[in-house]
């Protein structure tokens, strides 16, 4: 009978179709990703140190009350509004209708279990989260879905310090410790992705999390490939082994658009400066022309200044990181909060700045020491050279010296060098004013990287105040202003706000990158077709 | 013998690609030699870089009067200029390192051999401890407790090469000492110095000149890594080596010219060394005595 024949032909004919259509259909809605990252994942406990290789990763899984938009402010998390009741107090209001993985509702009782976590519980060589909560004096819970933080003294930025805790689910008795969550427990958060399982160092694999409050995730699993090489991910990205790979070098970004490959990038919350030996009276490395010894140079703003003028930074940002750099004023990128839109980068001035350095009585130069660690930051020892070049045009010769990053952090610890090159980074710019600009102070945790004992009381007394403010524009005013007097003393030099770049393939329709530099697949947009 | 070794030295050699190669280096010290005067830079004055010239290509126009015949490296300094004075450096510390090196080396082999006994074994003790070890290993600890400049290079490659001189020498001596001369010479009540060092030392020394020209060419390549590896040379005076490294980031963008032109200079010196060493070697060698 061939109409029958006919007929279970077609059948079959348009049952194959059907079925090979399916999983093309659903693959449109519900792709893969695969992600190489310059992070290496260590825990899968959230709360055990502060470092980006944790967070950036663990953030599919779990998440804060508060989150951090590209500008650094505070946005709404599993909080979705908070105020302030006193100076010393906090209300939070919950998310409704959260639940975790493993489908227990997500209530007050796990923002106060999380903290006491961190807080009493993790202790040492567990780091690094505790400064956020250590100021917090009792976690009461009026309502399951309202959380009142007292802090021992005035936190106006506790919403922010909260950017940083994940929220775990809690447990009916104790507390989980490190080697639970690393072995046999499987994570739960939140988050928009469900854990699947991992290799310490090497690979995380993650599912979708369907019950997720928050809009619909674009991919059916992620897949992070820890790939430490930049080498190595970039040819990851260029065979189609990735379709997101972190953390390119510029140099690599030309040969990745000729293969048809695409590049996102931002300039990274951090700056990278010059410091100068301000504290003592004759740093080492620092000689007169004939090679005497000579009077602290450093001292003197003039001569800061002077150098500061002599500084090429355009060179810096579009020579020497292919313009994937921007030449930097102050400690964080314009735009971000707390920044200043006053201060600008000029262009050198060679004759200015001999002018003033005749003016602080060094008309004949003298000889220096620069030192600087050797590819910890891009562009660093090439940075060196560039900027021995400049002062060499104002009758200052230097020695560039650079040394492996840690050889180089201890003997700048030691005190070997007169100038050196140095890097600030972290949540927001207030972090960055008092460990580098700051005057050192162990009782207010102030200063923490001002290895040249830059003193400046009027501007410590500013950013005291700046700090005391609750967040928003006037704080980020009275923080630029701080900056502002801070940088017309020349207390260092800053170089560059290098850029954070992230290479994707046709998979990804663009990537957002963060300027606190995470890798997440909740940045990748898929493409439109 | 002695008088021998050096008449040998002095023979004319006779295959032209040994010739070419004694061109070759011969032209390489000059160059070396006279590198202030023919660079059309000198790339460790800060003064006389264009930094915006940076990464120009082959046959450039230059911003002091002059074509970058090889193009510019990533801080602006002219690629020719830079192999010059690169040379002069990388000359200094192999030809220094080396020769230091064969002095301690072969005066301590030759000490073993003759006082024989603790001071034999203390000596190629520490020899063979040594060239157990691998040559880049023994060089990146020396470099790493010593810190980096051009004198802890040297000092560096010393400690890797003389126990190679040691060895040999003392094997030589020994087979020296048993010979009649040095009897007579023992036997006339000469004081030890004299001994050794008009009788022992030079009838010991060919092999360890025949060695001298091949670890000349090892002490080229091995300052050349270490200074790839970022541990050699000062950053600001770069030699042939450090300039192939600092050249290496820029191949993937296609600016080829600031690795390959030194690292062409570096492939040509040591090629080059390494045949004449060959040369000396033959010449020394008393089953081509007849040649």
């Amino acid at each position: 009978m061939p109409s029958k024949d006919l007929g279970s032909a077609l059948l079959a004919a348009a049952f194959a179709t059907a079925v090979s259509v399916a999983p093309l259909g659903a693959t449109a809605f519900a792709e893969g990703l695969r992600i190489g990252t310059s992070y290496k994942l260590m825990t899968l406990d959230p709360h055990y140190a502060d470092l980006n290789e944790n967070t950036s990763l663990l953030s599919h899984i779990y998440e804060r009350l508060v989150n951090q938009d590209e500008h650094l402010e505070p946005q709404p998390g599993l909080a979705t509004s908070w105020r302030q009741l006193s100076p010393t107090q906090w209300e939070f209001k919950l998310r409704d209708g959260v639940r975790f993985h493993d489908g227990s509702p997500f209530t007050a009782r796990d923002v106060v279990y999380s903290i006491e976590r961190v807080r009493d519980f993790l202790k040492p060589p567990s780091g690094g989260f505790q400064l956020y909560v250590k100021g917090i004096k009792a976690v009461t819970t009026p309502d399951p879905l309202t959380v009142v933080i007292e802090t021992s003294s005035d936190a106006p930025t506790l919403p922010l310090s909260l950017t940083s805790i994940f929220i775990m689910p809690h447990k009916a008795d104790g507390f989980a410790t490190t080697e639970e969550l690393n072995s046999q427990a499987r994570p739960v958060g939140t988050g928009p992705y469900k854990f699947d399982s991992w290799q310490s160092g090497e690979v995380l694999n993650l599912v979708r999390y369907d019950a997720y409050w928050g809009n619909a995730t674009a991919w059916s699993d992620v897949t992070f490939r820890v790939i430490e090489s930049p080498a190595a991910r970039v040819a990851a990205l260029s065979t189609g082994d990735v379709d997101i790979a972190d953390y390119i070098p510029a140099r690599d970004v030309e040969g990745l658009e000729n293969r048809g490959l695409k590049v996102d990038s931002i300039s990274a919350a951090r700056s990278n400066f010059l410091q100068f030996d301000i504290g003592r009276d004759q740093p080492p490395g620092v000689t007169g022309k004939s090679g005497d010894p000579i009077k602290n140079p450093f001292r003197d703003k003039r001569v800061r200044q002077a150098l500061t003028m002599a500084t090429d930074r355009a060179f810096l940002a579009d020579r020497i990181l292919l313009g994937y750099g921007t030449a930097a004023a102050q400690l964080f990128p314009p735009g971000l909060s707390g920044t200043s839109v006053k201060l600008k980068v000029e262009a050198p001035d060679y004759d200015g700045a001999k002018k003033l350095l005749a003016e602080a009585g060094f008309s004949d130069g003298f000889n220096v020491m620069l030192a600087g660690p050797a590819g910890r930051y891009p562009g660093d020892s090439e940075s060196l050279q560039a900027i021995a070049q400049n002062w060499a045009r104002i009758g200052i010769s230097v020695q560039p010296v650079v040394a492996p990053f840690s050889v180089f952090a201890t003997q700048r610890s030691n005190g070997d060098y007169p100038v050196w090159y140095g890097g600030c980074s972290g949540e927001a710019v207030t972090l960055c004013l008092d460990a580098v600009l700051a005057s050192p102070n162990t009782d207010l945790g102030t200063g923490s990287l001002n290895y040249g004992k830059y003193h400046n009381e009027s501007f410590d007394e500013m950013l005291v105040k700046a700090k005391a403010m609750e967040a928003g524009p006037e704080r980020n005013e009275s923080l630029a202003r701080a900056t502002e007097l801070v940088m017309a003393d020349y207390p260092i030099l800053p170089l560059y706000h290098f850029h954070l770049i992230v290479g994707h393939g046709q998979k990804v329709g663009s990537y957002a990158v963060h300027p606190r530099g995470w890798t997440t697949a909740m940045q990748a947009t898929p493409s439109e077709d | 013998m002695k008088v021998e070794t050096i008449r040998a030295l002095w023979k004319r050699p006779t295959r032209k690609s040994v010739s070419l190669s004694k061109l070759l280096l011969a032209t390489y010290i000059l160059l070396a030699l006279v590198a202030p005067i023919i660079a059309p830079q000198n790339p460790h004055d800060p003064l006389q870089i264009y930094a915006w010239e940076a990464s120009s290509p082959p046959l450039a126009m230059g911003g002091g009067g002059y074509t970058y015949l090889l193009g510019t490296d990533g801080l602006g300094r002219d690629i020719v200029s830079t192999i010059l004075y690169g040379l002069r450096i990388s000359l200094v510390v192999s030809i220094t390192s080396t020769a230091i090196a064969a002095l301690i080396g072969v005066a301590a082999g030759v000490s073993a051999a003759y006082f024989g006994k603790w001071v034999d074994v203390v000596i190629m003790r520490i020899v063979d401890l040594q060239l157990s070890l691998p040559t880049i290993l023994v060089a990146l600890i020396a470099i790493v407790t010593l810190g980096p400049g051009i004198d802890r290079i040297i000092l560096a490659i010393i400690i890797v090469q003389w126990a190679v001189y040691a060895r040999i020498a003392r094997g030589v001596a020994l087979s020296e000492i048993s010979k009649s001369y040095l009897d007579a010479a023992r036997l006339q009540r000469l004081p030890t110095r004299r001994v050794i060092f008009r009788h022992l030392l030079p009838n010991s020394i060919a092999p360890a000149i025949t060695l001298v020209p091949i670890e000349l060419g090892h002490a080229v390549a091995l300052e050349a890594t270490l200074s790839f590896l970022g541990l050699g040379v000062p950053i600001d005076k770069p030699s042939l080596g450090s300039t192939v490294a600092s050249g290496f980031q820029y191949l993937l963008t296609g600016q080829y010219w600031i690795s390959l032109f030194p690292g062409l200079a570096l492939f040509g010196l040591i090629a080059s060394i390494n045949f004449v060493g060959e040369d000396v070697r033959r010449l020394l060698d008393p089953r081509n005595r007849s040649i």
